[in-house]
């Protein structure tokens, strides 16, 4: 971009000076498309990704190990500007998006073939395909967040959950998850998935993720300066955080009984976790329609009762799949309702968490923090592909 | 295809800090390196990797062009098309930037198992997957907790499909070209006229033979090839409309240092990829790690990190391959070993640049006029320059083995 103007730049950027460990608030679905073995919807800021697996199905080709296909599909209402696009100065990718798509998908299937264990599926096919609905920054990582949990949604066995998040570096600073508005005025950009470490994950233990499986630099991170760790290297511990605050979200639908041990606390709209932290709510939230959660345990009688307060995420209590934290082999969900989880709050360095997961970005989007989201599309019958 | 005791062989003596052509594991092979050998080129290199029989070779041409943003009444008018008349200048909106194609000569086969990986095609179009043998999992093998459960033991190329020769060519052309382009460096170093007119460079890579570490080799024949760029000093005048016009010369580039102007290689970076072959271990974080392996080498890898690199220490493009997945500690002191080795690594490759590049000088000098003695400021270098040597030509310079270990580099 040759012209845009200094002004700009500082002021978008400004807003999150100091707040560079925040991410925006995620929500999450599963089930969104009922034909397919497993679905996800995943939404961090305003950026929402569906993926479905379909499979495991017999393939042509007898092979001792599955095979994994990832097609990504960039909707043409999604407003897809390709983060790459300003920084590489590439111009064969903005002749269309199908470049773009190939890109994603090879991106993705790295993240996250590591951890499914193909070799349990000889002479299968398993089909991954991935839907970008809107693109407001971070569209990689919300690609990969999906895509792994719809595999679990699926059943598909792993070895773990793979999360991912972009760490941004401008001025000197480092942002977590950067938005639309922000990712031109990066200088340095990092795509960082990450996994926790077997038998690192469960009851009483906060989900760490501790190895990478994807990292992906664009851009250019300055050396270290005198006396202080590289940006890069903060960068990648950033990332292991962000990567880890997501995995939580994303592991808390699936293990009941490991959130109630939980410590951390997954701040929703700054209404939502003012509540949970036992100060007046004062108006009326904007982020709590009808049809939010509280009325989820009427909603699904027999589903036993809502977690304890303290974990302010609200999502409604779900099937009682005992022991699925025991065995980190197997991550399959029982069949239940789908999940809200408002918010992320991130832990960074051990340090106090940081509640309230939206930031507001610019332009008032803080009032646009919703902690259920609404169904894309007609709930029963939205069939991806 | 390697068997499982050429496999075992190999992780063995990386283990123990030997590999399989006596190196040590931060060792470069000795590298071969001529510039100047397209005449009709702005600016050429030829790099040889290794030597006698496991050698990559590639040759680098750089072609420059004329480009120019659109003026106000051409974008408002026209959609941005790429013009394919033969119109001088090339009019767009992207500006100086530096365009990277590879090919791969007939008969060239790329080695390297983790470019297959990337494939997300659908597998008909593949010819037979891997044997089975190299699908057995090691997986269980590897008991270490902090980052073993993750390594699925030698997946690599197993049945997921294996990319054609143009899909490789694309993919390694993409790299080359995010690479060089990043942080738009050159964005304002090829501008001629400010927002006006910039310079194109074309760079065409030609793979002769691949024998492990293509990608360090491609981006360090780029470099070589960058600085023996040379393009011409354009004068601009100022045209009745008021945007500048320029006149294009045609021909040959004219010998005279004067009238060309040489691309600078500082903000150049350069890919080192270090490969992981065999289990990783808790005490020392880059255990089994190795640089410019050999193809039975990558082989037997199951992880390797690519990082884009610059002399300053800036660390640009880096992408993880490979299924195996690597520890937030591994990663840091990866890059961190990265950064020296890779300002050991330029350092000795600019200094064989920097000689042929006195070479040549004192051949042009020889050529105009007809005295054989180095003008006064070349006495003062630091490098001695004996006699060339029997066989080693004016163009050519060749890098002897070269161990990028920062303690090793800090003796050097």
């Amino acid at each position: 971009m040759p012209e845009a103007a200094p002004s700009k730049k500082t002021s978008i950027l400004s807003f999150r000076k100091g707040r560079g460990a925040v991410l925006r608030a995620i929500s999450l679905d599963l089930k969104t498309v009922s034909r397919a073995a497993g679905s996800a919807f995943f939404q961090i800021g305003q950026t929402k990704v569906i993926a479905g697996i379909y499979g495991p199905h017999q393939s042509k080709l007898q092979t001792d190990q599955g095979q994994l296909k990832c097609t990504v599909t960039i909707a043409p209402f999604s407003g897809y500007r390709g983060v790459d696009a300003e920084m590489n100065a590439s111009h064969k990718d903005r002749v269309g998006t199908a470049p773009a798509e190939r890109m994603l998908a090879q991106q993705v299937a790295h993240a996250i073939r590591g951890c499914v264990r193909m070799e349990r599926y000889p002479k299968s096919e398993i089909d991954l395909f991935v839907v970008v609905l809107q693109d407001d920054g971070g569209v990689l990582p919300a690609s990969i967040n999906a895509a792994s949990l719809a595999l679990v949604d699926a059943g598909i066995e792993m070895t773990g959950l793979v999360s991912a998040v972009h760490v941004g570096y401008a001025e000197g600073e480092l942002f977590v998850d950067p938005a639309g508005d922000e990712q031109p005025l990066l200088e340095g950009l990092l795509l960082c998935a990450a996994t926790s470490a077997p038998g690192g994950y469960g009851p009483g233990q906060p989900y760490r993720a501790t190895n990478v499986t994807s990292f992906e630099v664009t851009g250019a991170f300055p050396p270290a300066p005198a006396g202080a760790p590289a940006p890069l290297t903060q960068a990648l511990a950033l990332g292991l955080d962000g990567c880890s605050a997501v995995g939580r979200c994303s592991t808390g639908p699936f293990c009941p009984r490991a959130r109630k041990q939980r410590d951390c606390d997954l701040g929703g709209s700054p209404s939502r976790s003012r509540r949970a932290l036992g100060l007046s709510t004062g108006s009326a939230s904007p982020g709590t329609p009808a049809g939010g959660p509280p009325r989820s345990p009427k909603a699904h009688p027999g589903r036993g009762p809502l977690v304890e307060r303290k974990l302010a995420c609200g999502s409604p209590a779900l099937g009682r799949r005992s022991g699925c934290s025991a065995r980190p082999g197997l991550w399959a969900p029982a069949r239940s309702a789908p999940v809200r989880c408002g918010g992320a709050a991130l832990m960074c360095g051990g340090a106090a968490l940081m509640c309230g997961g939206a930031v507001p970005m610019c332009g008032g989007r803080c009032s646009d923090v919703r902690v259920s989201p609404r169904r894309i599309g007609p709930s029963k019958e939205c069939g991806v592909k | 295809m390697l068997s499982a005791g050429e496999r075992s062989f190999i992780e063995d003596g990386i283990a123990a800090g030997i590999r399989v052509d006596g190196r040590a594991p931060f060792t470069f092979r000795e590298m071969t390196l001529e510039v100047d050998v397209l005449p009709q080129a702005n600016g050429s290199a030829r790099l040889q990797l290794g030597s006698r029989t496991s050698k990559t070779n590639v040759l680098v041409g750089v072609k420059a062009e004329l480009g120019r943003y659109l003026s106000k009444a051409e974008s408002a008018a026209a959609t941005v098309e790429q013009d394919d008349s033969d119109e001088r200048p090339v009019a767009s909106q992207l500006g100086g930037r530096i365009d990277v194609t590879v090919q791969c000569t007939a008969g060239v086969h790329i080695s390297d198992p983790m470019l297959w990986s990337h494939s997300s095609q659908s597998p008909e179009a593949v010819a037979a997957p891997e044997p089975a043998a190299t699908s057995g999992v090691d997986g269980a093998a590897d008991a270490d907790a902090s980052a073993g459960a993750t390594q699925l033991g030698a997946t690599q190329g197993g049945g997921e499909g294996t990319l054609t020769s143009e899909e490789t060519e694309q993919l390694l052309s993409q790299r080359l070209t995010t690479l060089l382009n990043t942080g738009g460096a050159y964005k304002s170093l090829l501008e001629v006229v400010p927002a006006q007119y910039y310079w194109i460079l074309h760079v065409d890579a030609l793979v002769f033979e691949d024998n492990g570490n293509l990608l360090d080799a491609l981006a360090l024949a780029t470099r070589a090839a960058l600085h023996n760029t040379r393009v011409p000093r354009l004068k601009s005048t100022e045209g009745p409309t008021g945007e500048a016009e320029l006149e294009v010369p045609e021909g040959t580039l004219a010998d005279d240092d004067a009238q060309n102007i040489r691309i600078p290689i500082e903000p150049c970076p350069t890919f080192i990829t270090f490969n992981r072959v065999g289990p990783a271990a808790s005490g020392n974080p880059l255990q089994g790690f190795i640089v410019d392996a050999l193809p039975a080498e990558e082989r037997c890898s199951s992880v390797r990190l690519c990082v884009g690199i610059t002399s300053g220490g800036v660390t640009s493009t880096t992408l993880k391959e490979g299924p195996a997945s690597l520890s937030g500690q591994v990663l840091i002191e990866l890059l961190d070993r990265a950064r020296a080795s890779g300002s050991a690594l330029l350092g000795a490759f600019d200094q064989a640049l920097a000689r042929l590049e006195r070479r040549r000088a004192a051949a042009v000098r020889c050529a105009m006029e007809g005295s054989f003695a180095p003008p006064p400021e070349e006495a003062e270098s630091t490098v001695p320059e004996g006699p060339l040597t029997e066989g080693e030509e004016i163009s050519r310079t060749v890098l002897p083995l070269l161990n990028v270990t920062p303690a090793a580099a800090a003796s050097a």
